[in-house]
């Protein structure tokens, strides 16, 4: 499903130049479940960036379902994004101003689905992460792992192929963690969704049936 | 994205900056409202004397008296020459009943000529005699819907000013320019104070009206010599001391001032637009600069960059249509209650408005471009 080979990517800051990745390779497959570790700085959320077609390599080639994505549009990408991959991240990133369910909506909007049917699917995915009886809930009026839940439901709401999550724990307590990884570890076993974590948590990584270690910009060892 | 869907998100983010957002819609909406109701009364005043104008014909020949020194009684020749001849002279006053209504008017002091002059047809009672003005007599003539206003009828007495007045006749109130009150010419010194008196003859004629004021030019060079300055077709000014003028030339003039008081009031209009395309711009730069992370989010999510830029974009117009809304209805309303007929006129004023708020509309452009380029991953990483 994913095949990244000799993966760069440099930032220009001010005069001096970081490469955030050196030449990285992976390949994950339909169905896995992986977690990606490191220290502060090694590079993990610039290589979900670029699993996530966020951000594009300075070097290397990435296929995704065998597509090469340096050959895609703009537009292209964004409906990549839409229909194939979802996105958990650890500041859970929901919008303020609508509700649980609304902004489980958001992807469904830009897919053009039919209100009714947005409303559907959105609820049926709160459901899915129990939070079916606090759709019309603001963020600022649910907990962290509520909000987290409402994070999977939108990153679940159009079927995705792929799941990226950066740091899902990172802002949860353990009571919290646990349910956050439930969810993920239920939906890739039984919707056969692709997983892949980055977390600097080993008990989250040990929940995953593969970890990959990065540091400096490199894939150190892999274990299963 | 569908077209409601953009509408329900945009809302929702006007809705986020309720103050702001309020502010510059009311900001736009005054500044649409000024120039429409200042378009609207200078329109519509103008279009009531080219009206009045119209009706008396273009047989009419106006001689303003400008110069102070030049008395009424100088002009009293030209009766000899043309029979219908009427000397008047006007001033704003205060006319109060004695039921201490209060209305401001327009005194006219003149002779009985000006009753044919400008037709003005008596409904009740009788027009200015010559014997008023031999007498100097208190009497006055007002329209039909001063009186009902005043709830005056003939005989009893109003007040210009302090003097008190006797109602000698009624005349139909569209036979006359309304708010109006005719006095005899002799005690127009007591009602109207020389510093604020508008002197002016009209002379009503049979022949040509360009022949005869090119003769009249000449009756009043050769009386009042002085030198002369050529103005437009139909129009000369004896070194300000005088202006002839027929009725062709006069509507001509007014025509003129009525297109340059729509580009004067345009310009006004334009320039409070322009400020509130600045602040519309201002207010959707914050927004995309509040909104970074979501922009990022909206991206990862499966927003193309169009649909981000016409997301910004739809709200500045929306923000501009909101004070369109707003100045439309609140002109619509004031020309309902105090307008009249002059309905068509505002609308006009609103279309031209409706143009350049499309314009204020489309500064948004600026900020949603800027938004629509906005990298997914870097708003990410920045919200991080």
């Amino acid at each position: 499903m994913i095949e990244m080979n000799n993966i760069t990517k440099v930032y220009q800051l001010g005069e001096s130049r970081v490469e955030a990745l050196k030449e990285v390779s992976i390949s994950i497959e339909q169905g896995e479940f992986i977690s990606i570790m490191g220290p502060s700085g090694s590079g993990k959320s610039t290589l979900l960036a670029i699993m996530g077609c966020l951000d594009v390599p300075a070097s290397g080639t990435y296929l995704f379902d065998k597509k090469e994505v340096s050959n895609l549009t703009d537009d292209e990408l964004s409906l990549l994004r839409n229909e194939k991959i979802g996105f958990v991240f650890q500041a859970f990133h929901l919008l303020p101003r609508f509700s649980a369910l609304e902004n489980v909506e958001i992807p469904l909007i830009y897919k053009r689905i039919p209100q009714n049917e947005r409303k559907e699917r959105a609820k049926a995915c709160l459901e899915q992460v129990g939070l079916g009886h606090r759709m019309g809930h603001a963020p600022s009026e649910l907990s962290g792992g509520e909000q987290q839940r409402v994070a999977i439901a939108r990153a679940l709401v159009n079927s995705p192929r792929l799941i990226l999550a950066d740091e899902p724990t990172g802002n949860l307590d353990s009571t919290s963690s646990q349910e956050v990884m439930d969810i993920l570890s239920l939906l890739n076993s039984e919707k056969k969704i692709t997983v892949v974590i980055i977390t600097h948590n080993t008990q989250v990584a040990e929940r995953t049936k593969k970890v990959y270690h990065l540091k400096d910009g490199q894939f150190i060892n892999e274990s299963n | 994205m569908k077209a409601t869907d953009y509408l329900y998100l945009a809302r929702k983010d006007i809705a986020n900056f309720k103050l702001r957002s309020s502010l510059i819609i009311l900001c736009i909406g005054a500044g649409i409202l000024s120039s429409t109701l200042n378009l609207y009364h200078s329109s519509k005043r103008q279009e009531e004397l080219l009206s009045s104008l119209s009706g008396m014909g273009s047989q009419m020949i106006s001689i303003w008296i400008q110069d102070k020194e030049i008395q009424s009684k100088d002009l009293l020749f030209l009766s000899s020459y043309f029979p219908y001849t009427s000397y008047q002279v006007s001033g704003q006053n205060e006319i109060k009943s004695f039921q201490k209504i209060k209305k401001e008017a327009r005194t006219i002091a003149t002779v009985p000529q000006y009753q044919a002059v400008h037709s003005v047809r008596i409904k009740n009672g009788r027009f200015i005699s010559s014997g008023d003005i031999k007498q100097r007599r208190k009497v006055c003539v007002i329209d039909t819907s001063m009186a009902n206003e005043l709830k005056v009828r003939v005989g009893k007495q109003i007040r210009i000013d302090h003097d008190g007045f006797r109602v000698i006749g009624l005349a139909k109130a569209e036979e006359m320019m309304s708010g109006q009150v005719i006095i005899p010419l002799s005690v127009c010194g007591e009602v109207i104070p020389s510093e604020s008196r508008n002197f002016e003859v009209v002379i009503l004629t049979s022949g040509n009206p360009d022949v005869l004021r090119k003769e009249i030019e000449r009756i009043l060079e050769k009386r009042f010599p002085d030198k002369k300055q050529k103005g437009r077709k139909g129009i000369s000014f004896d070194n300000k001391r005088f202006m002839v003028s027929t009725a062709e030339g006069l509507l001509g003039m007014i025509k003129e001032q009525r297109w340059t008081s729509r580009m004067i009031t345009l310009g006004i209009g334009l320039v409070t637009l322009i400020l509130a395309g600045g602040g519309i711009i201002n207010l959707i730069m914050l927004s995309v600069r509040q909104r970074y992370k979501e922009i990022g989010v909206m991206r990862a999510c499966g927003a193309r960059r169009e649909e981000i830029f016409y997301l910004f974009l739809l709200q500045a117009v929306l923000l501009s249509f909101y004070g369109l809304l707003l100045a439309g209805i609140i002109g619509i309303g004031y020309v309902g209650v105090f307008g009249g007929c002059g309905f068509p006129i505002f609308l006009e004023g609103l279309l031209w408005s409706s143009i350049v708020c499309i314009g204020v509309g489309i500064c948004g452009c600026f900020p949603a471009r800027l938004a629509a380029n906005i990298s997914p991953w870097e708003a990410i990483r920045d919200a991080n």
